[in-house]
């Protein structure tokens, strides 16, 4: 045994010496994120992993060896059960939290604010130094910046992604059904509609479902004051003030009228759901989806992918609805300019971007790189007719494979990157190229007019590496301006921007391009969700479990336990009577 | 290696550490969280992980009169009685036929009744739910307590076959025999005979079945689209949602209370039946 014991320990020595000389001094960074939350190598060569990316930053620019530790949680409240279960005490009866960052929803931020859980910012590191938060702010949104300004949460938190709430819905059922008229999505009342039964799914947590069920309630209050604001009798921020004021009311009243309204939606839905409606509604199982707007993008896409899936659509209420943010916090004991160090180097365009092309959600970062990348997702290209390929090119190319359009494409797009790849069209014999239509000009574009305003246009076909293999005409087109200005052109640092019109221009509405970036006039009528103290939260909670326990079960179980029960008698008085 | 000898009593001792460790401090930890409160610092009579906190009985009270909970605790436990006795009337032929049944050789078509057992969890409540959804029993949101019944006894089944079984298997022969010679007919040696030689697997499936039906939250949230709230969803809410332990605690120990009552009674039932030597043991 003794041998034993010395042998044991010898290895242990050996192992803790590699540990403190083995790999030279590592400095690790603890992040605690959603699942599914940053962009990760999946294999399909496409994606870029951040974090090793991070990892490799540091090392090249600081010289420093850092390791992220990176973990995930899936609720919210899980995550505030992790922290406070991992803190330790200090001696002086303040606490250090087990993690360097993490990434809360809007609420849960001001929660942790309150409680004093949260390191502050340090905006006196210069640039290049480790940790220049600005860094975040020179590419952020002024829009994002300025909301967390105006509730005070700048100085511990910075924005990641952020979104509307609204109904995901499948127009080919819902426009079939008798009773429902035009506009019907637009308004909250949509999935309390009779035609609307066990068609529709709610979210199985209190907050959301919360919100939009004062929404519901009060309806008419929310349209006079967007009659008033329209009309110019409120100013944007009053009209903002007052819709935050709204779906923020926790009062007895409000809590009742929510419950009744509850209770009767209750009856009329398909279920209660956090994460299955994605897959529902992409699936054609429901029809109509209370959603966050990053899912919602998530299911449009997968039901575009699907061959059988419908043309969903996604639309914000026109009451008002709830704008949602996830942000990063440094809990206290946090390292800050590391933790720092990693949020500017998120807020990178180039790390936004391979962020948000991963997740599917809308990143807070702005800035000219970030529209282009909005506008080549969803931007309307069309094919027009453009000069053939020099002379000798296309000679030389005819050579080689005659006639064949897709394979040239192919061979000239490996050549010169950026310039449109001529399509040969078999049938006319004249070259088209796919240009985003609003790089053409006024003339260009009148070409395809029709008499209403409508266009006719050719669409290309692409393949999986866009490359343009075959094109197909659709008539009476309408395109829509998306005005993203308030969103994009106000780079906080950088008003100099050469850029100066940031609008996608579309043929359709309410797909993935207004559902990603909502426009200025959605988020003028969106409130931010506010914490709620423990009283308010036990009201809640108290009336979702009345709405989430409602009767009609009982007629089918109480008949069962009373049989039971006289059983059990029985059974009873028979064995005292054996005595 | 002469050393190595162990006494049982030495053998014992990393099974009463495991004991200790994972079942009773737990338990404990669990009244203690359920006879207290948080209460505002300064007041305190002692601080759990740094909360201040006094002894209180009102998670109690705070429990029953809350209408929406007597009502959760009558559907969870509606829900249970009825899955547990579905799958009592299912599993009860499914054994016996096994049990006298020459096909079944090495237990290979109790291996098939059981196989299901062996597929995760998760995956096969969301397989039932695409084949409840097949045959329609989606097209209305009250059929969602149905379904939820569905999956609790599919789930749960095999739990109930296995003990049931390997009781049945064990019942002699001769007793069936000796009923048949003094003139019982089949039904009749069926129902004071092999039933209550039974009863101890039938009482040790009762106990497997009806707690964790009670608190599968799981399946009546996937099948039951959260149309049906059971206990197991309160406890869920009051600790991840709330943050409140001891509301929680409270839950989970009214549960555990009301299972020892009905177990209690079951035992004693089974107890007073039979007392005659030869009764099958489980296991």
């Amino acid at each position: 045994m003794k041998r034993f014991f010395k042998l044991f320990a010898s290895f242990s020595l050996l192992f803790s010496l590699f540990s403190l000389y083995g790999e030279g001094e590592v400095i690790e960074l603890k992040v605690y994120n959603w699942e599914d939350y940053i962009s990760i190598d999946d294999g399909s060569g496409e994606s870029v992993d951040l974090i090793k990316k991070f990892e490799q930053h540091c090392k090249e620019k600081f010289n420093l060896n850092v390791k992220v530790k990176y973990s995930t949680f899936g609720t919210l409240e899980n995550m505030y059960n992790e922290l406070m279960l991992t803190r330790t005490a200090k001696e002086d009866g303040s606490y250090t939290y087990a993690y360097d960052l993490v990434c809360p929803s809007d609420y849960m931020v001001q929660k942790m604010i309150l409680e004093g859980m949260v390191e502050k910012y340090d905006y006196t590191i210069e640039e290049g130094k480790l940790g220049y938060i600005n860094g975040y702010y020179d590419n952020a949104s002024k829009f994002i910046v300025d909301l967390f300004k105006k509730y005070g949460w700048q100085d511990y938190a910075t924005g990641y992604m952020w979104g509307t709430m609204g109904f995901v819905y499948n127009p080919e059922v819902i426009t079939k059904l008798p009773g429902y008229t035009e506009g019907d999505e637009k308004h909250w009342s949509f999935i309390w509609k009779e035609y609307a039964k066990n068609l529709g799914t709610i979210k199985d947590s209190i907050r959301d479902t919360y919100a939009l069920a004062l929404g519901y309630v009060y309806s008419e209050e929310l349209a006079t004051l967007r009659k008033s604001y329209e009309s110019g009798s409120l100013t944007k921020a009053q009209y903002a003030d007052k819709i935050v004021e709204i779906f923020n009311r926790a009062d007895e009243e409000s809590v009742k009228k929510v419950e009744e309204a509850l209770s009767v939606l209750k009856e009329n839905i398909y279920g209660f759901e956090v994460d299955s409606g994605k897959k529902d509604m992409a699936t054609g199982k429901i029809a109509i989806n209370f959603a966050w707007s990053g899912d919602a993008v998530y299911t449009l896409d997968t039901a575009d992918e699907d061959e059988n899936g419908a043309k969903l659509y996604y639309a914000v209420p026109e009451e008002g609805s709830n704008i949602w943010f996830d942000g990063w916090v440094m809990p206290k004991g946090a390292n800050v300019p590391l933790a720092q160090e990693f949020l500017n180097f998120l807020s990178q365009p180039e790390n936004a971007k391979a962020n948000m092309d991963f997740i599917g959600y809308t990143s807070v970062i702005a800035g000219n790189e970030m529209f282009e990348n909005c506008v080549d997702n969803y931007g309307t290209y069309v094919m027009v007719e453009c000069e053939a390929p020099k002379e000798g090119e296309a000679a030389e190319k005819a050579e080689e494979k005659p006639a064949e359009g897709e394979e040239k494409a192919e061979a000239e797009g490996e050549e010169e990157e950026e310039e449109p790849k001529p399509f040969l069209d078999k049938e006319s014999g004249k070259y088209y190229c796919d240009k985003y239509v609003g790089e053409l000009s006024e003339e260009e574009l009148n070409k395809f007019k029709n008499a209403d305003g409508t266009y006719n246009f050719l669409y290309p076909d692409y393949d999986k590496d866009d490359n343009v293999t075959g094109m197909h005409k659709e008539e009476n087109v309408t395109l829509y301006k998306n005005d993203l200005n308030y969103f994009f052109a106000n780079k906080t640092t950088d008003a100099a921007e050469e850029k100066t019109d940031f609008t996608v221009i579309t043929d359709t509405i309410g797909r993935q391009c207004s559902t990603q970036y909502p426009t200025e006039d959605i988020v003028a009528r969106c409130a931010i969700m506010k914490h709620f103290d423990d009283e308010q939260m036990l009201r809640l909670n108290n009336m979702w479990d009345e709405v989430k326990v409602s009767s009609s079960g009982m007629s089918m179980v109480v008949p069962v336990i009373i049989v039971v029960l006289t059983c059990l008698v029985f059974a009873i008085v028979a064995i005292m009577k054996r005595r | 290696m002469n050393g190595l000898k162990f006494s049982r009593k030495q053998l014992g001792i990393p099974y009463a550490v495991f004991l200790i460790a994972f079942v009773v401090v737990p338990l404990l930890l669990i009244i203690l969280y359920a006879f207290t409160k948080k209460v505002p610092a300064g007041s305190e009579t002692f601080t759990i992980a740094g909360e201040p906190v006094s002894f209180a009985v009102s998670n109690f009270s705070d429990f029953f009169s809350k209408q929406a909970n007597i009502r959760v605790l009558f559907v969870s436990f509606g829900l249970a009685i009825i899955t547990t006795v579905i799958s009592l009337l299912i599993a009860y032929p499914v054994a016996y036929i096994l049990a006298k049944s020459k096909f079944n050789k090495g237990g290979v078509l109790l291996i098939l009744f059981i196989l299901p057992l062996w597929i995760n969890f998760v995956l096969r409540t969301a397989a039932m739910k695409e084949l409840l959804y097949f045959i329609g029993m989606y097209k209305s949101n009250s059929f969602s307590f149905v379904n939820t019944l569905i999956g609790m006894v599919y789930d749960y089944l095999p739990f109930v076959i296995m003990p049931l079984y390997s009781v049945i298997l064990k019942i002699d022969k001769s007793y069936a025999e000796a009923s048949a010679d003094l003139g019982a007919k089949p039904w009749k040696t069926f129902v004071s005979v092999t039933l209550p030689l039974s009863m101890p697997g039938i009482v040790s499936a009762v106990s497997m079945v009806l707690l964790p039906t009670t608190t599968s939250y799981v399946i009546s949230d996937t099948l039951g689209n959260g149309n049906v709230t059971i206990v197991g969803k309160l406890i869920e809410t009051q600790f991840l949602t709330m943050h409140n332990w001891h509301a929680g605690s409270t839950i989970a120990l009214v549960l555990l209370v009301i299972i020892f009552i009905s177990m209690f009674l079951s035992g004693k039932f089974t107890e007073e039946k039979d007392e005659s030597a030869g009764r099958a043991n489980l296991w």
